[in-house]
Parts: C-alpha cells; structure tokens; sequence
C-alpha cells in the first residue's frame, strides 16, 4: 500500500527512507559542506518531521521544525550512523525542542482557543487548500491528533518517522514492551474514531 | 503504565501480528476490520506535500550559514506564509574575528597587568604595615609627650599577649634594686606627699604584689600622674624605677583610644585584667 499516492506532478513515495543505500555517502557529503546533499537529507525528513509535529504541537509545528534543524545542522558534522540512527536522533532532537516549547507555553500561556480541536484548525493562511490537495494526510494528521499524546507519539515515531519498537522505546525512555501497548491502544482509539468508513473515504480519496 | 492491556475492553480481536504488520507498514495480511486504520497509516506515510517542502531554501540557507559560516540573517521558517521567525545574522566571518581576536590580545596582558598591580599593592600594604608598626613602637617610646585622659579608656586596646607578659611573681624578690639612675628620684620623693616614695609608687602600680583593687590602682595613678606631671608621662617616669621584667616593653602597651601611654590594667600576677575604667581588654588575646 506503500507508494500509491499520486500527488501534483510527481510520482509518489512514502515518507519513509528515501536516502537508503545511498544514505552513508549523502550524509558524508552533507558533513563535508555538500548544500545540495544536505538537501537531500531535508527532503526525506522534514515532512515527516513536520507531520511529527503538527500531531503533537499543531500550533507551531514549522517554529519546532525550524529550530530542530538548526540543531541539526549545528551537530551534523559529528553525527555517526546510519539512517536509522540519523531518524532517532532527528526525532529526539525535535522532541526535546518539542518538549522546551511547551515548557515555554506553559510559563506563557496563550489565549484558550475552546471547542476547537487543535486539529482541526487551519495552520496556514494556505491550509485550506493545502487541505483540497492533501485532504487524505491532513485528516489523518487531524485524526491523530485527537488520540492521547503519548499513543500519538508513539504512533507517528513507528509509521512517519519509520522507527522499531525499541528505537521508540530508547527515545521515549520507555520499555519496548510499553511501547507496543501504548501503539495497540493507539491504533483501537483510531479505529473506533473512524469508524467503518476510514481517512480515504472521509477525505474522499480512495486507493 | 503496565506492558499489558487493560482488563474490561473485551477480547482484542487483533493478533499483536496484525497490528505490528499496520505499525511497519510492511505487511498488508490484516484483517478487514483494520482497513480504515491501515489507510489513515497509509495517509500519514504518504508522499510529502508542497508545504512540507517550501522551506528548503531557508533551510539551504541555514545550512550555509552553520556550516560554511556564510554571513547574513535568514528566515528560519518557511516561505510557506506561516510565522517566520529572524535569525540574526552572526557577524560576517572576514570583518568580525578580527576585533574579537584583537579583544583578547588586549585582554590577556590587562589580565597579567592586574596580577602584578595586584601583587605590587600587596606588597605595598604589607610595607606600610610594618613601617606602621615600627612608627607605632617608635612613637610609644616617646610617647611621654602624648597625654591620656583618665578614666577614659574603655577598653584596652594593645597588642600585647599574655605569654609575652612577663609574670611580675616570677621575678618576685629578684627585682628589689632599684635603677642606679640619679636624675629624678630624689626629686620625686621629695616632690610627693612624702609618704611613699615614687618607686615604691611606681612597683605598687605596675608590679603590685598583690592585686590593687580598682579604687586604689586610680589612687596610685593620680598620684603617679601628680609626680611625673601628667598621665602620659607616668610610665617614662616608673621606667626609671622599675626593672625591665615589671613594667614589660613599651610595645606591650596601652594606647588607649585617646593616646599612647595609658597603662595596661594588670593584675598582680602580670596576666591581663581590667582597665583604668574596669573593662576588660577586648584584644588581649
């Protein structure tokens, strides 16, 4: 079911490892001052990355994702491993930013925005659009967000961001055997908000 | 949280198989009822869309400027429309280092110029206290000129130590000669109420055999004080009776917060009592 999706003019692939084999070369470059290598590096990860983020903190996913990436850069050079590795750590870093800014939030609060679901809201001037072209990946991202936080996380670490159970459970801090429960009770919350129809049919999309 | 699922949610009709399958996204033998879960999995793993991708040139020029330190302020969100946030330009890397690195060549020798001020100064106070107590000794041996109010003193302030305070029991009986000097005694005896001679006056006042009680330690001052002609003399004027080891040195004494000469209050085993006014020395010790 990978790889279906056929979006503008593109053909589509998934989020997940798009570097593969050639990722050990491309990160050595990206290490060694390569911009259009980095690239590269950036188009596999951030719309994970971002989708990541607009399940736990749609408000300021792009803000999160922006320092995320600053952090990376700034510790690119002395990164080793491969792209799983490269994905955890990735992932960690924007979690900690994640978890800085909702500290932040918290000293800060912002003015209540009620009966709405933070997934709901549109999260660009554009996004209504946006949601004409990607309803499929915006409804599901809705859909997500409205599952407990930490079945949430740990459900988009294992399908966006492509992590194994025990990668999550590492990042997470958790055991590999919570982790699974959190994701099974996850995917049940998921299927019982979806009920018999699911994301496609909601957005009118079909495979 | 327990690794098992809660008991009251009835039978899990998924094997953990099927779930894990969703999860990866490697297996498509779920079950039909997992489908609409499999299609949202699907639709969150789906190809990136436009603005997920708008801001690779900020990124590009994040990268730019981290690692290859090209200069300039860029946006650090996208152009996507949403809140852009200013990076600052870090300082352009041919203008910037300079100053920075002129800063600290200035600021090193600043940082050996102060330890030597620092030592220079140490050493300069250390000089000025000796050089103060070599004055102060210098000035209380004559210190016969300088007066001292009776009875004003609260506290004595000298320096002297205990140790260094020579019993004046220790000496008794040794010290009964008195000073061969010729010049004032006979005077003095004839110039006093002609009862007790001065030296006696003089032993009685700083090497008492026994403790003077503080009503006559005032009498025998004021009378010391009438011969030698004020109470800043009275020492310069026992010296001459007394032996080194009854009076002790001229540093071991008083100098009263009104002038030197004042004498210390001892007792009459030569430890440090009370003073002229009856309070105990504060710094004796």
């Amino acid at each position: 079911m990978m790889g279906k999706w056929l979006r503008g003019s593109g053909l589509c692939v998934d989020t997940q490892h798009v570097v593969g084999d050639d990722f050990a070369r491309v990160l050595a470059e990206a290490q060694g001052g390569s911009e259009d290598q980095f690239a590269v590096l950036w188009r596999d990860a951030n719309p994970a990355l971002l989708r990541y983020l607009r399940v736990l903190a749609p408000e300021n996913a792009e803000d999160i994702a922006a320092e995320t990436w600053m952090h990376v850069l700034r510790a690119l050079p002395r990164f080793v491993g491969d792209e799983s590795a490269w994905r955890a750590w990735l992932f960690t870093t924007a979690r900690r930013r994640l978890i800085d800014q909702a500290r932040l939030r918290k000293r800060h609060p912002a003015e209540p925005l009620d009966e709405i679901s933070a997934g709901d809201l549109p999260r660009s001037p554009d996004a209504e659009q946006l949601a004409l072209d990607n309803l499929a990946t915006e409804s599901a991202i809705a859909l997500l967000s409205r599952l407990p936080q930490p079945q949430a996380e740990v459900i988009m670490l294992r399908v966006v961001a492509g992590l194994d159970t025990e990668a999550v459970a590492t990042l997470l801090g958790k055991s590999p055997g919570n982790v699974r429960v959190m994701a099974h009770r996850g995917l049940k919350k998921l299927e019982s908000l979806l009920g018999p129809a699911g994301v496609a049919s909601r957005a009118g999309v079909t495979t | 949280m327990s690794d098992s699922l809660p008991p009251g949610e009835g039978p899990d009709p998924y094997e953990g198989q099927d779930l894990e399958g969703l999860l990866s996204g490697k297996d498509d033998s779920f079950p039909a009822g997992l489908r609409p879960v499999a299609q949202t999995l699907d639709a969150l793993r789906a190809a990136p869309m436009r603005a997920e991708l708008g801001g690779e040139a900020a990124a590009r020029a994040n990268f730019r400027k981290i690692m290859l330190g090209d200069g300039g302020g860029t946006w650090a969100s996208d152009d996507s429309g949403g809140e852009r946030t200013l990076i600052l330009p870090v300082e352009a890397s041919g203008v910037a280092p300079r100053p920075l690195q002129g800063r600290h060549r200035r600021r090193r020798p600043a940082r050996r110029g102060n330890w030597q001020a620092k030592a220079l100064a140490g050493a300069a106070a250390a000089a000025v206290v000796v050089i103060g107590v070599s004055a102060l000794t210098g000035t209380f041996s004559g210190s016969g000129n300088q007066s001292a109010q009776s009875g004003t003193s609260p506290s004595a302030t000298s320096a002297t130590s205990p140790s260094t305070v020579p019993s004046s029991k220790g000496v008794e009986g040794s010290a009964t000669q008195e000073p061969s000097r010729s010049s004032s005694p006979t005077a003095s005896e004839q110039s006093g109420d002609g009862t007790v001679k001065p030296s006696e006056l003089c032993r009685e006042y700083y090497a008492p055999e026994e403790p003077l009680s503080l009503h006559d330690k005032r009498a025998r001052f004021q009378q010391l004080s009438n011969l030698a002609g004020g109470p800043g003399h009275v020492y310069p004027y026992c010296l001459q009776f007394l032996q080194p080891w009854d009076a002790g040195s001229a540093d071991q004494w008083d100098q009263g917060p009104h002038g030197t000469g004042w004498p210390p209050g001892r007792n009459g085993n030569g430890n440090q009592g009370k003073d002229e006014s009856g309070s105990q020395g504060q710094n004796q010790q």
